[in-house]
């Protein structure tokens, strides 16, 4: 799966020609090849952050006192999920991208993890949706009809 | 349905009947009994008996917000106003009020007709010798003022023949009780009591009425009165346990209830101050204890005991402010009772406050239900509630087992609500989260009735927290 299904994210083309010389231009189709293989791991990151983050909201979170059923603590979990999803994603960059290029990247990986954190508030939106209008819950179903 | 006809003597059959109409709000178990409160006080105007009238008109109309669908009556949720309370009247499904039992305008003297008699009738001498002019002036239209040998004489005749008594037959039927709450230190309880019971026991034409299984709370002195002679009262507590011996020595050979229960208090008067015709005295603990009477009268099998059983109550520990360690297990009940009740207070109190509580949404708890008659009679009824509870704790002996937390602290933590005992619930938010989750639990369709779904959680929600006490 191409990096490019991160909506921030340049096209291959026009990432690798930013880099002048060949030797970057090298390097940085490594990092390009690299980023590739785990762009399929970091969908699935987003995916079970976003969902299932969303599930601990409307389950258990709610089971417990503490007017967890109000918006706010919705919105502190979509937050949470949002900022969860944006760091393992650079983690997994920095952590699973060996490289020896020092520039030309960190705007890769960063608009990589942006794009990847809207997507998790995506679903952990639509899983809201879901949830308040399916599911059972003790949340104030906001999203329901 | 089976009920039991209580009979209230007195001001203090009247205010005990305050005190069990309090404890059945709360939910304490009346056992499947229908409860038919039958007043008796010939004192006219007395600000108590329209007081408690009032009370129950506005428990029968919570309790039938709970029941009522379409027409259709329904089994009431079990906690709050549950049991179910009505009258000889609804009973007898007549349109005059027949709770008006006794009244007379005149004085004692007057009543007897001993203008009537020749200065040289011997009968002169009998009334001189029974009765003093103070007894033969007394003013009968506020009660008997502490003189059982009048109330004996007026009340005999206002019981014979009463529309009352006769409703009272017309709807007795097999299985039902009967209950008697009076004093014995006053003048219509000690009295009336003695002469009711008689009046039962020997109605010949119905033997169910006859035979049936009868109970009676007598409450000894728990109160004095201020001198007399600062109000010119005719009433004088120092009387009061004199007439308690004379009454207790009738009583040993001829009581026939079933099961006979005493209560008083000994060291720990509390003075009220002594006016006749208004007799405002605060709820006392006495009065409460009393009341548990009836509920343990409840708990009785419906066979007869071969003899008559004499009962009592006391407390752990004789101290001024009772809490559930000083009173002791056997008023658990009552301290559950009360605790769901003020707590169910405090729900309701700030509840129509609570912004995104999700059975707005899915129970239609909004504005318009908060607004409704039905709400805005709970919110009154725990009004009195509180103002009886508070009564309670401020007299002597109090009765204070709750620490009560001030409503507008909305972060007040809650798990001392009960003195001497911690409950789980530390906050509003665990009443609440219960509340969900039973509504999300229920799917009886009787729950449809928006007001009649909302105790039921409340007492659910409340009763899974204070329940542990039991």
């Amino acid at each position: 799966m191409s990096p490019e299904i991160f909506f921030l994210v340049p096209s291959r083309g026009k990432f690798l020609s930013g880099f002048a010389n060949e030797n970057l231009k090298s390097q940085a189709t490594q990092v390009w090849s690299r980023l590739t293989n785990y762009t399929s791991l970091l969908i699935v990151v987003t995916i079970l952050v976003g969902i299932g983050l969303a599930a601990y909201y409307y389950k258990p979170y709610n089971e417990l006192p503490g007017r967890h059923y109000k918006v706010s603590h919705w919105g502190i979990w979509g937050i949470i999920s949002v900022l969860l999803t944006f760091i393992i994603t650079l983690l997994i960059e920095f952590l699973g991208i060996h490289t020896n290029l020092k520039t030309g990247i960190y705007s890769l990986y960063l608009m990589t993890a942006i794009s990847n954190a809207i997507y998790c508030a995506f679903f952990y939106f639509i899983t809201s949706l879901i949830w308040c209008n399916f599911l059972p819950t003790n949340a104030y179903r906001f999203l329901g009809r | 349905m089976k009920r039991v006809f209580v009979f209230c003597i007195g001001g203090t059959g009247l205010r005990v009947m305050k005190s069990i109409t309090m404890l059945l709000a709360a939910g304490m178990d009346a056992k499947g009994f229908t409860i038919v409160p039958v007043p008796i006080d010939p004192h006219l105007d007395l600000e108590e008996k329209r007081n408690l009238q009032t009370l129950l008109g506005e428990y029968e109309n919570i309790h039938n917000s709970c029941i009522l669908s379409d027409g259709q009556r329904l089994n009431p949720p079990k906690g709050f106003f549950e049991t179910n309370i009505t009258d000889l009247k609804n009973l007898n499904g007549q349109q005059n009020d027949i709770s008006e039992p006794i009244a007379e305008k005149r004085s004692f003297g007057q009543y007897l007709n001993i203008g009537k008699l020749n200065s040289d009738d011997i009968n002169n001498f009998l009334v001189q010798t029974l009765f003093s002019q103070a007894n033969l002036d007394n003013d009968l239209s506020v009660g008997f003022k502490g003189s059982p040998n009048v109330g004996t004489v007026v009340l005999g005749e206002m019981i014979k023949g009463a529309d009352w008594f006769q409703a009272f037959c017309n709807a007795f039927q097999q299985g039902d009780r009967i209950f008697i709450i009076s004093s014995i230190f006053g003048g219509t309880g000690a009295s009336g009591f003695p002469l009711l019971e008689k009046k039962v026991r020997n109605y010949t034409d119905n033997t169910t009425i006859k035979d049936a299984m009868m109970g009676a709370i007598s409450v000894l002195p728990y109160y004095a009165l201020e001198d007399p002679g600062i109000t010119d009262s005719d009433i004088d507590s120092a009387n009061f346990l004199t007439k308690t011996k004379s009454a207790l020595a009738y009583y040993e050979n001829s009581i026939e209830s079933d099961y006979h229960y005493y209560v008083g208090e000994q060291g720990m008067k509390v003075t009220y101050q002594n006016d006749e015709k208004k007799q405002e005295d605060k709820a006392h603990f006495v009065e409460l204890v009393a009341a548990s009477a009836l509920f343990d009268f409840l708990s009785k099998s419906d066979d007869r005991p071969d003899t008559r059983q004499t009962m009592s109550r006391s407390i752990k520990e004789d101290v001024e402010s009772l809490s559930l360690s000083s009173l002791g297990d056997a008023y658990k009940d009552i301290v559950k009772a009360l605790a769901d009740m003020t707590i169910l207070s405090r729900i309701v109190s700030f509840l129509p406050e609570e912004t995104q509580f999700p059975l707005t949404k899915n129970r239609g708890y909004d504005s318009d239900f908060y607004n409704d008659k039905s709400f805005v009679a709970l919110k009154n009824f725990l009004e009195r509630f509180a103002v009886w509870y508070e009564e309670l704790a401020s007299n002597k002996r109090g009765f204070a087992p709750l620490n009560i937390a001030n409503v507008k602290v909305r972060k007040a933590p809650l798990s001392n609500w009960i003195k001497d005992f911690s409950l789980d619930a530390k906050d509003e938010s665990y009443y609440l989260l219960e509340m969900i989750r039973a509504s999300n639990k229920d799917s009886n369709p009787s729950n449809t009735i928006k007001f009649r779904s909302f105790l039921d959680y409340a007492y659910k929600a409340i009763n899974k927290y204070t329940g542990k006490i039991m």
